[in-house]
């Protein structure tokens, strides 16, 4: 039997570093995408291209957001089981609210729309949607129950 | 919020660009990424090469190639992962 050639060896050991670099710079990269200080065009592309994110397989999943929460019982509603949930499908369910969620949005943003006004006298519903799932760190999971 | 700390805020994301560390992370995981792309013929080549161990190509295979792939064929066996990825 052969051994595993040079060449080989050393790519898997130089993937391997860097997977390691990449799992230990996920925290700060992470509080750095969750930073408000910052502005969030830069904090979300690094988000969306670098941080490792929540995936998971098979699960009815639970947001700590009330605003995702809602978007993703929207999403699922008409999902067969074990297919996938992710981060982007959930921001482009944004897109189908209209005038007749009105008050379960208000509901949900109460809170945030006061504050927000205070902040930044408009609010921005895909914005704060973006805030969001940076918080949660979510990547994506696979319906169940 | 306070009033003072909105101001400072606002302040800061009229200013602020990504700090250094920050950008030195990305930059190398960038690189991480190319790497891993541009290797992923020479791996595929290994994995496919009966010459070797099916235990060292399996474990590779696992280790460096692009998990979606892997994901689709889950369920089938060692040796057909092998073949399902000698054949993308």
């Amino acid at each position: 039997m052969c051994l595993i050639p040079d060449n080989i060896q050393n790519i898997v050991s130089k993937i391997e570093e860097l997977e390691a670099f990449k799992e230990n710079s996920n925290g700060e990269l992470l509080t750095y995408c969750t930073n408000p200080s910052y502005p969030l065009k830069d904090r979300w592309n690094i988000w969306k291209k670098v941080v490792t994110k929540s995936e998971q397989d098979y699960l009815k999943r639970d947001f700590k957001s009330p605003l995702i929460k809602y978007l993703n019982e929207r999403y699922i509603k008409y999902l067969e089981r074990g297919s996938t949930v992710g981060w982007s499908s959930l921001l482009n369910e944004i897109d189908s609210i209209s005038e007749r969620d009105h008050k379960d949005i208000q509901h949900i943003l109460r809170e945030v729309t006061i504050s927000s006004i205070l902040e930044d006298k408009e609010f921005d519903f895909y914005a704060y949607a973006q805030e969001e799932l940076m918080k949660e760190n979510f990547g994506s999971y696979k319906y169940d129950w | 919020m306070k009033i003072g700390q909105i101001i400072t805020n606002t302040l800061i994301k009229i200013n602020v660009m990504i700090p250094e560390s920050i950008k030195q992370k990305v930059k190398k995981l960038d690189e991480a990424a190319k790497i891993r792309e541009n290797s992923q013929k020479e791996f595929l080549s290994f994995c496919r090469n009966k010459s070797y161990p099916l235990t060292d190509r399996w474990r590779r295979s696992l280790s460096n190639f692009n998990y979606e792939k892997i994901r689709i064929v889950n369920k089938l066996s060692k040796t057909k992962i092998i073949k399902y990825v000698s054949n993308t």
